[in-house]
């Protein structure tokens, strides 16, 4: 079936490509195609090699996240044509990540529990330490390659990473060591204060640890995004691990307190929450982008504008933040629709693979990650409609953005690497 | 932990759902509501490509047309300055006036549009395309009207006699319609308000030429006759205790109903109003459509007669000589002369070419044909004489209107042509002159210009 399916995703790309050409050129030749050419090829590699070492992969991930990235470069060739080589070169690196975490990390067949893992679920210190000593150096080196706004950035001539988007990684996997760990414990040990029921105290602390942190995120880099999706995943994984719907019910307290004064504290918050409220009193003003989101929506309707006949370019920064408006601008209701079961997809076999995994590290570890991706998805979509403030956060494999591209690919590639082969 | 990761995917999967619920709001059940919006860029884009029919003056020549840039954007133009009052203009910041704004609809192609073809061309981005439009205007005689009147203030419109289409509308101080968009602050404020369309809406108090209908009414009720003398000794005359003055005085103590008519004798003219009484005065003047806006396709005025009515003797007087309260459009007054020319029937002007509407019966062909007759001894020996043409028998009245107590007088002169009683009158012409001084010296050297261009062309 994989197979069938990778052509179908080339296919798509091929397709949306040479319409693009048509549009826009009135030409489709290899100089508008070459990247879903490209694409294509790379991807079937990519399944040979899979096929090869890693026979017993799950069927759908590929082909989803493969279809996701070619329209993704539709998109960027149609939005910001500019980047569209950068684009395609970093979707052959996040292949390559791909590859390399889930051939480098799976059990070596017939193994129980291979070395690869292990090795992260030992070192967890240090992966978090790595993570946070690349948050770090951001603040003090950090730059935004666009010159302006939110410096989330570390330059190496001419190349730019968001240490963010990798340590959104590290972070699930130091949250499913350390929770398979204390497993037991947190579930299990009650303390009691008069006649309230508390989780145990000392192993509260990572809870308080990352409520502090994603604040320190959200006041030294104002990155709202980076810090809600944290803090979310986190409550999340603790649910998964305790069953107890309280500690969630304590994070969404605690969430309040921190959004409550972030807002009182900070512009950059009160902005979003106020133009997400009531954007209609300046929508030619602050509120501007997210208006002109709603407004490309309503353009495309049910069946779109057709590729690159919209007037998508309206909203600023659409080929990053907003490229899921410039999809419901052409592609239409159809289109977003599909995207959504495309995303859908992707958690649910995600999930598949953690309630498979065999030991609390494995089910933890891709349930975190498909918790991430859901919903950081989640996050941008129900943003750019309005359905809550906005955060800058990328839609996974679709969004321009190198640093996103390749991150997602290595989530897909760890979920390879914990199906036991 | 499987059914702690179960109820977390599910939990998942429901806000998914609960998202694409959210685009079918936006996407689909408010979408009317927000692309209707004014800052929905859309809007100008789509209206940008729109390629807007051409107008026509009656030959074929473009007065306005489309054209086309390489992204596809649409610009308007305009053969001049000349056509401004009669074919409008069109910007996307200040929207339609004139014929654009009266066949929109048709420039744009959207006239007689199913809802299936609005979405079906949507759907396949057709390019709307726009139908043109062919008027009754003459691009030479509109153009030659414009430069007779030159720099002065007024107005012209020359009609065809027979089906009431308009040749040539001009209003100046006029504008550039191409040039709208960045012009648009000094033309508002411009104290000349070229905006304005003096042709149409511009009203005047008409003086002399007011004769033509307390002429015509006095006629047609038998109170008086051709042959009847009226006797002015002095230039003036004590008419009901309102003393009558004479501008035009010739000198000669006795005049017939003809020459006191192609002279403007205002004495002769008091004693016909206080003969017709108020309610005929009236009857007629609303005969020959003074009260009324003319039905033309562009916005016109309607002109008055008096603030109250029925009219007292003092007003009575006033009225009947043209001042008082009284006042008229040019476009009024060319219909007027047009009645005459047209044997007592008014045609119904318009400026579509394919338009054409039954005259109205006015007054009978004999009195048409006796102040035919007084027009015509005005242009030959009379005030109007430099409204002559040669070889052309021309008809004519000029009018010299105060306006207010400074500067110099409104020029006025209404005529047609050719006048003979052997031909049939082809041309009818009213012009103003604001504050250009007397109607003969004035306003008839225009339009024997224009008359004669008119008369020449095949």
């Amino acid at each position: 079936m994989e197979p069938s399916l990778l052509a179908l995703a080339m296919a798509f790309t091929v397709v949306g490509f040479v319409s693009l050409g048509l549009v826009t050129r009135g030409r489709s030749g290899l100089a508008e195609v070459w990247p879903a050419c490209v694409w294509g090829v790379a991807l079937a590699g990519a399944w040979a090699t899979l096929r090869h070492w890693h026979p017993d992969h799950d069927p759908f991930l590929l082909p989803v996240a493969g279809l996701l990235t070619g329209m993704g470069l539709i998109m960027v060739g149609r939005l910001a044509s500019t980047f569209l080589v950068r684009q395609t070169l970093w979707s052959l690196l996040g292949l390559g990540a791909m590859l390399a975490v889930a051939l480098g990390l799976r059990d070596p067949p017939g193994q129980i529990s291979g070395r690869g893992l292990r090795l992260l679920r030992r070192y967890r210190y240090t992966w978090l330490v790595g993570g946070l000593t690349l948050l770090a150096l951001t603040l003090v080196f950090g730059v935004n390659p666009a010159g302006t706004g939110a410096r989330l950035w570390l330059g190496f001539g001419g190349l730019f990473f968001q240490p963010s988007e990798l340590l959104k990684l590290l972070m699930v996997v130091f949250l499913a060591s350390y929770l398979a760990e204390k497993r037991p414990l947190l579930a299990h040990m009650v303390y009691r204060v008069g006649r309230l029921r508390l989780p145990p105290l000392p192993y509260l602390g990572p809870v308080l640890l990352m409520w502090g942190f994603s604040l320190l995120l959200l006041i030294w880099q104002r990155d709202l995004g980076a810090a809600w999706l944290f803090f979310a995943v986190f409550q999340l994984m603790l649910y998964v691990t305790t069953g107890q719907a309280r500690y969630g019910l304590l994070g969404l307290a605690l969430f309040g307190v921190g959004a409550l004064i972030g807002y009182h504290l900070f512009y950059h918050v009160r902005l979003r929450v106020d133009i997400w409220w009531n954007p209609w009193a300046e929508a030619s003003g602050r509120a501007f982008q997210i208006v002109q989101s709603l407004l490309a929506f309503a353009a495309g309707g049910t069946v779109g504008q057709g590729i690159g006949q919209g007037y998508p370019t309206y909203i600023p920064v659409v080929h990053s933040d907003f490229v899921f408006s410039a999809i419901g601008e052409e592609w239409g209701l159809l289109g977003t629709l599909g995207v959504m079961a495309l995303f859908a997809l992707l958690v649910t076999r995600a999930g598949r693979i953690a309630m498979a995994a065999r030991t609390p590290f494995r089910q933890l570890l891709a349930f975190g990650l498909a918790a991430m991706l859901g919903l950081q998805t989640l996050t941008i979509m129900a943003g750019s409609l309005k359905v809550v403030p906005l955060t800058g956060v990328t839609l996974p494999f679709v969004s321009y953005g190198g640093s996103s591209l390749v991150t997602n690919f290595t989530l897909v590639g760890l979920l390879f690497a914990i199906q036991p082969s | 932990m499987q059914p702690n990761i179960h109820r977390s995917l599910n939990l998942m999967l429901a806000l998914f759902l609960l998202v694409a619920l959210w685009l079918g709001y936006w996407g689909v059940l408010r979408a009317p509501e927000l692309l209707a919006r004014e800052d929905n860029p859309r809007r100008v884009e789509a209206e940008r490509r729109v390629q807007r029919g051409r107008v026509l003056d009656r030959h074929g020549t473009p007065l306005t047309w489309s054209e086309v840039d390489a992204d596809g954007y649409v610009e308007r133009r305009y053969a001049g300055d000349w056509l401004a009052h009669v074919v409008g203009y069109y910007s996307l910041r200040h929207g339609v006036g004139g014929i654009e704004a009266a066949f929109d609809e048709q420039l744009r192609g959207e006239a007689g549009r199913t809802a299936w073809d609005v979405w079906r061309a949507g759907l396949l981005h057709h390019t709307q395309i726009g139908e043109d439009v062919q008027l009754t205007v003459d691009a030479a005689l509109q153009r030659a009207a414009s430069e007779a009147l030159g720099k002065q203030t007024g107005a012209i419109v020359l009609l065809d006699v027979q089906t009431g289409g308009v040749l040539a509308l001009v209003s100046h101080p006029t504008f550039d319609p191409s040039r709208l968009d960045e012009e648009w602050d000094t033309l508002r404020e411009a104290p000349g308000q070229p905006l304005f369309n003096r042709a149409t809406q511009g009203l005047y108090p008409p003086e002399e030429i007011f004769n033509l209908v307390v002429m015509a009414a006095a006629l047609e009720e038998g109170l008086t006759a051709p042959d009847e003398v009226f006797y002015d000794e002095y230039g003036h005359a004590e008419v009901d205790g309102t003393t009558v003055r004479c501008a035009n005085h010739p000198g000669i103590e006795a005049l017939d109903l003809l020459h006191a008519a192609a002279y403007g004798c205002n004495v002769a003219f008091a004693r016909l109003s206080q003969r017709l009484g108020s309610d005929r005065l009236t009857d007629y003047a609303k005969q020959f459509g003074v009260d009324r806006a003319p039905g033309l396709e562009i916005p016109t005025e309607a002109g008055q007669l008096a603030e109250t009515l029925p009219l007292s003797p003092e007003k009575l007087t006033l009225t009947g000589l043209g001042q008082g309260e009284v006042l008229v459009s040019p476009l009024q007054m060319a219909l007027v002369a047009a009645t005459v020319a047209n044997c007592g029937r008014m045609p119904i002007p318009t400026l579509l070419l394919s338009q054409t509407g039954p005259a109205r019966r006015v007054v009978s062909l004999e009195t048409a044909r006796l102040v035919r007759q007084a027009m015509t001894l005005s242009v030959t020996e009379g005030p109007a004489g430099q409204a002559a043409v040669s070889g052309m028998v021309v008809a004519g009245k000029v009018g010299t209107a105060e306006a207010g107590d400074e500067g110099d007088p409104h020029a006025w002169f209404v005529g047609f042509a050719p006048a003979d009683l052997s031909e049939t009158p082809r041309f009818a012409v009213a012009v103003v002159v604001e504050r250009g001084g007397r109607g003969s010296q004035v306003a008839a050297p225009i339009a024997a210009q224009l008359l004669t261009l008119a008369l020449a062309a095949p």
